[in-house]
């Protein structure tokens, strides 16, 4: 069956990876942002970050010893609320080569995993891309 | 004053991720250190200097509907590990670097110190890392 990218406004290319530097929260923001204006988005989220959609994440982060009653939401939860949010112009894709090769093939159901090879179909479906980061 | 048990952590990488960590951030594990170690000396240093300067500023943010006010919180975190009776020093150079204002806005009980001085305070530690 042939997949059909639906068309954005907007592609976060999410290439930098979380637990380095505040740019996996400033793509969060800025897909808000941009939804918040009408507008659709997609990420594509290679290399490390498609850590932030494993399934083993589970809905929270593990508990904080030091504040046990306060619920942290895992960054699956957060993306997975977005999502819900806005079915109508938000899509989430991984790269499946980054997931296999960094052992993070199980994703959360709301994310579309896409090969590297279909990228490119990715970039002629936006109206703008957006590189946050490096691999 | 340093004793030949001491360990020095130097911090001079900050503002790590903010929605994937949360609590869980450099300080949060240096608070455990602390607490394992009996005792640890942290050296703010670089953009991590930012910690030590006081803010009315609430790390929170808006995001698909909810309100995530669980993110990282440097200056509540420092307090705690100086209150756990944590010493903390931050460089000179790298306040000044953040405002004419920065020095005014310390918190209290951090002290300020000079790059030169702290190098040379190395000998005095059993362990000096960068965290």
């Amino acid at each position: 069956m042939v997949f059909a990218v639906r068309h954005t406004d907007v592609m976060l290319k999410l290439l930098g990876a979380p637990h380095r530097t505040d740019l996996v929260t400033s793509a969060l923001r800025l897909a808000q942002a941009l939804l918040d204006e009408g507008a659709a988005v997609q990420v594509w989220a290679c290399g490390d970050a498609t850590a932030l959609t494993c399934a083993a994440f589970g809905d929270s982060k593990p508990v904080n010893v030091a504040e046990r009653t306060v619920d942290h939401p895992s960054t699956a939860t957060v993306i997975r609320e977005l999502l819900t949010a806005y079915p109508d112009r938000l899509d989430w894709y991984v790269c499946r080569f980054c997931c296999a090769e960094r052992g993070r093939s199980e994703q959360i159901a709301e994310v579309l995993k896409r090969p590297p090879s279909q990228f490119w179909q990715h970039v002629r479906a936006t109206g703008k891309v957006v590189a946050m980061g490096v691999c | 004053m340093a004793t030949t048990d001491n360990t020095l952590l130097i911090i001079e990488r900050a503002h790590r991720g903010a929605v994937e960590t949360q609590f869980a951030d450099t300080l949060f594990f240096v608070r455990e250190l602390h607490r394992q170690s009996g005792g640890v000396h942290v050296a703010l240093r670089g953009l991590a200097a930012s910690y030590a300067v006081d803010t009315t500023y609430e790390a929170a943010l808006r995001i698909a509907g909810r309100t995530l006010d669980t993110l990282p919180d440097p200056r509540r975190l420092l307090r705690q590990l100086l209150d756990d009776g944590a010493t903390v020093f931050v460089e000179e150079t790298d306040l000044s670097a953040l405002g004419a204002r920065a020095r005014e806005r310390l918190l209290p009980g951090v002290r300020r110190v000079t790059g030169a001085e702290l190098v040379s305070r190395w000998s005095d530690y059993a362990r000096v890392w960068f965290f």
